[in-house]
């Protein structure tokens, strides 16, 4: 069985050396959406994510995963890192980086068993890029580089997909390719976080947004958080409501 | 001769693919200086050169050297190469100190030995035991560290690959990638350790960072560079030794001076190459 709450935020302050970021967050999160994390820079967005993983100690607040804590439930929850943030020239392959996915730290020295590897090679499949598997990462397009990101993800079996910033620097076709993916597996029931900062794609990507200013200013369908009303006090008068498409 | 600059050269040419990879091979050279002080305080307290303790107080300061700098950099927000040059500056002058106060005077441990080493002589320190003769000391040290470097690379293999590419990756799916790091880093302290005196705290450096470096001009394959670093680390000790002895020079110099040669021709022919096929 499902369950309907994905992520459970109660009371989240981050912060680094003193200074709050981010100020005390609550929201529970619902499983099967695509939801879009957006605000302006420094807002605390890429903060939010990565004190609810823990890759950033919080200052206090509590976070569950699937009701559950986040020790409990690791493996359902994969993170896709900024594209600047890793090393493309790192000598890997598609294939050994999707491998990753199915690594298990508490059976370290163990290979990788035949099933994992019918696991890496769907997963790869899935995400189209079996022609490319093995190639090394930094010979992908940017659009391919995301797709091998989420097929990681996929092996990992993972029911919530977090990531970072995934369509910067990727054309537009590239991004829908991307898109479409995400769409069917939200379609399977999985939930993906995304943290994005191009406004006027905003309406076409996502199911539900939450909107960060230093606290979290609004979470809902894009016709609650896409108005002029929710928008502007955060964005001032730098939104250009004529470029953000409305799909409804 | 060759055997002693070999049995340095190997687990410096594996463990050094790491910390390139890992973008860390500062951190290497670092321990590889920071250990001194270990070392002099180790053969300060049993006055002698016996390994074990000498072993104890490199693998002591190497893991210390590490925890310090990562202080450095977290806590006390110094940005991480100035961490990296404090720290290691300063063990490193302690440990010159120390020598030159105490252990100077009367003792075969000495400044120049410990900076460049001394590979022509490290040969004459025979290991005899039961009135046979078992190889020099030297390798009969890093042979078996050798092993054990290969050992653990080839097991834990994966994790290495993880914690040296995405280390957030790993800590997310509940991996210690902290304890790893300091298993590494125990690991270069210990050789750094039993190699100073063959070839020196500097040539060390040149020992980690050359083979790699090389390897990874060579191949975008993860386990080729492992080999392709083991074959050219060896290849150089080989024809350092041989050119080395050929016109009477200082030997641990040339094999690092050879290894930068060929990382030199490496990069003039990938340069080549890829003009031609553009």
């Amino acid at each position: 069985m499902k369950e309907q709450t994905s992520i459970d935020v109660k009371g989240l302050q981050m912060g680094y050396h003193g200074n709050i970021v981010l100020k005390s967050v609550d929201v529970v999160l619902e499983t099967g959406k695509i939801i879009g994390i957006i605000g302006p820079n420094g807002s605390g967005k890429s903060t939010f994510i990565k004190g609810i993983l823990g890759i950033v100690s919080k200052m206090s607040g509590n976070v569950t995963f699937f009701n559950q804590s986040l020790n409990a439930v690791r493996n359902r929850i994969a993170y896709v890192p900024q594209r600047e943030s890793v090393d493309w020239d790192f000598p890997i392959s598609v294939n050994e980086l999707v491998e990753m996915g199915v690594y298990q730290p508490t059976k370290w020295w163990k290979k990788s068993s035949a099933a994992d590897q019918e696991k890496i090679k769907q997963a790869i499949e899935k995400v189209g890029l079996t022609a490319f598997a093995s190639r090394q990462i930094g010979q992908l397009s940017g659009g391919q580089q995301q797709r091998a990101f989420v097929a990681r993800a996929l092996v990992q079996g993972a029911d919530l997909i977090i990531m970072d910033e995934p369509f910067v620097g990727i054309d537009m076709s590239s991004q829908e390719a991307i898109l479409l993916l995400l769409q069917e597996l939200r379609n399977e029931g999985k939930t993906i976080l995304i943290v994005h900062h191009d406004l006027a794609t905003v309406a076409n990507y996502f199911d539900k947004v939450m909107l960060f200013n230093n606290e979290l200013v609004a979470y809902g369908s894009i016709n609650e958080v896409i108005t002029p009303a929710v928008l502007a006090p955060v964005y001032g008068t730098i939104v250009d409501f004529s470029q953000i498409k409305q799909h409804v | 001769m060759i055997l002693t600059a070999i049995s340095v050269a190997l687990p410096a040419s594996l463990l050094g693919v790491l910390l390139v990879m890992k973008r860390m091979i500062m951190v290497g050279d670092a321990i590889s200086h920071a250990v001194l002080p270990g070392i002099v305080i180790a053969f300060l307290i049993v006055d002698s050169r016996e390994s074990i303790p000498m072993l104890i107080g490199a693998a002591i300061t190497g893991v210390l050297t590490t925890v310090l700098i990562d202080f450095l950099k977290r806590k006390l927000r110094v940005q991480e190469d100035a961490a990296i040059g404090t720290a290691f500056t300063f063990l490193f002058a302690l440990g010159v100190l120390l020598i030159a106060f105490y252990a100077g005077k009367n003792t075969d441990l000495d400044q120049e030995c410990v900076l460049y080493g001394d590979l022509e002589t490290s040969i004459l320190d025979q290991l005899i035991w039961n009135g046979r003769l078992f190889g020099t000391r030297a390798i009969a040290q890093l042979f078996p560290l050798s092993l054990i470097v290969v050992f653990v690379l080839i097991l834990g293999n994966r994790g290495w690959k993880v914690w040296a590419f995405n280390s957030e990756f790993g800590n997310l799916k509940g991996m210690k990638t902290n304890l790893w790091q300091l298993g590494l880093m125990t690991l270069v302290s210990i050789h750094a350790v039993l190699s100073f005196e063959s070839v020196g705290v500097i040539m060390v450096v040149g020992l980690l960072v050359l083979p790699p470096a090389c390897a990874l001009q060579l191949t975008t394959k993860y386990s080729k560079v492992f080999i392709y670093s083991a074959c050219i680390g060896m290849l150089s000790c080989v024809l350092g030794v041989f050119v080395g002895g050929m016109i009477n020079i200082s030997i641990a110099p040339t094999i690092v001076s050879i290894n930068g040669l060929i990382f030199t021709t490496i990069v003039i022919i990938n340069q080549i190459r890829s003009r031609i096929i553009a």
